[in-house]
């Protein structure tokens, strides 16, 4: 049986996850000097929301397994993919729709393995 | 909105391997410090193995922010997947418990074979741009 909280945890964590990489990647768009980056507030936004994203994870490994993990984890993709053309103005093709959905099948066949 | 050149793009794309080369290493480093530490003398957690982990888990950070700055998100973002191509094959290498098999072999694959596409998909955006403006 498939334990629902640790489902939903990886979901929560990994939609936080992208979050924190939209707000690091708005950060690199705005600072192109890494020095100048870490004096940053949305910097080290997307690093805290970074650290909530990975305990959320940490909880949700100890409950149920890779093979459910796996697949789970690599929403992040399409949560970042999402992000990427809705805030950041970026073009998709089926190419890149086509990969996209192929690193999914690669990474939950990777942890059915596990 | 921003546009990258493909040269700008290419060199994002190969810091961004770079970097899950610098996550796998680190990862694998912090799981055997893992093993050195002794929860009855709290100081084994100052270990070597275990700093170098974190130091990877650094240098891996530090070279995403390098290709961010270079590149699409939507481009860079899932080349991350390639370190779960790296850890596949190499932990089986380091640690007696893991092990490679056919499934395994195939998840490799085809990531390797997704993120060739994803490169690939994202010169064809930036043709079709210059198509436009000629």
């Amino acid at each position: 049986m498939i334990d629902i909280i640790a489902v939903v945890l990886v979901l929560i964590s990994t939609f936080f996850g992208a979050v924190a990489t939209l707000l690091i990647k708005r950060g690199t768009n705005q600072h192109h000097s890494v020095r100048k980056l870490i004096f940053t507030q949305i910097f080290w936004l997307g690093l805290f929301i970074y650290g909530v994203s990975i305990i959320f994870y940490f909880i949700a490994l100890k409950q149920e397994n890779l093979s459910i993990i796996y697949p789970l984890v690599s929403s992040t993709y399409i949560w970042t993919t999402f992000f990427s053309v809705k805030f950041l103005g970026e073009k998709m093709n089926s190419w890149k729709w086509f990969a996209l959905t192929g690193i999914i099948i690669g990474i939950s066949l990777i942890g059915l393995g596990s | 909105m921003i546009t990258y050149t493909s040269r700008s793009q290419t060199i994002a794309l190969f810091l961004m391997v770079f970097s899950t080369i610098f996550t796998s290493t680190g990862q694998i480093l912090l799981k055997l410090g893992l093993t050195e530490i002794n929860f009855y003398s709290p100081l084994t957690i100052l270990n070597l193995t275990f700093f170098l982990g974190f130091f990877c888990y650094g240098i891996a950070f530090f070279l995403m922010l390098q290709a961010f700055k270079r590149g699409e998100l939507s481009l860079l973002y899932p080349i991350i997947a390639t370190s779960y191509v790296w850890i596949s094959i190499f932990s089986p290498l380091i640690f007696a418990t893991d092990s490679m098999n056919m499934t395994k072999w195939i998840g490799v694959l085809i990531i390797l074979i997704s993120i060739t596409l994803l490169g690939f998909g994202s010169t064809r955006n930036i043709k079709q741009k210059m198509v436009i403006r000629s």
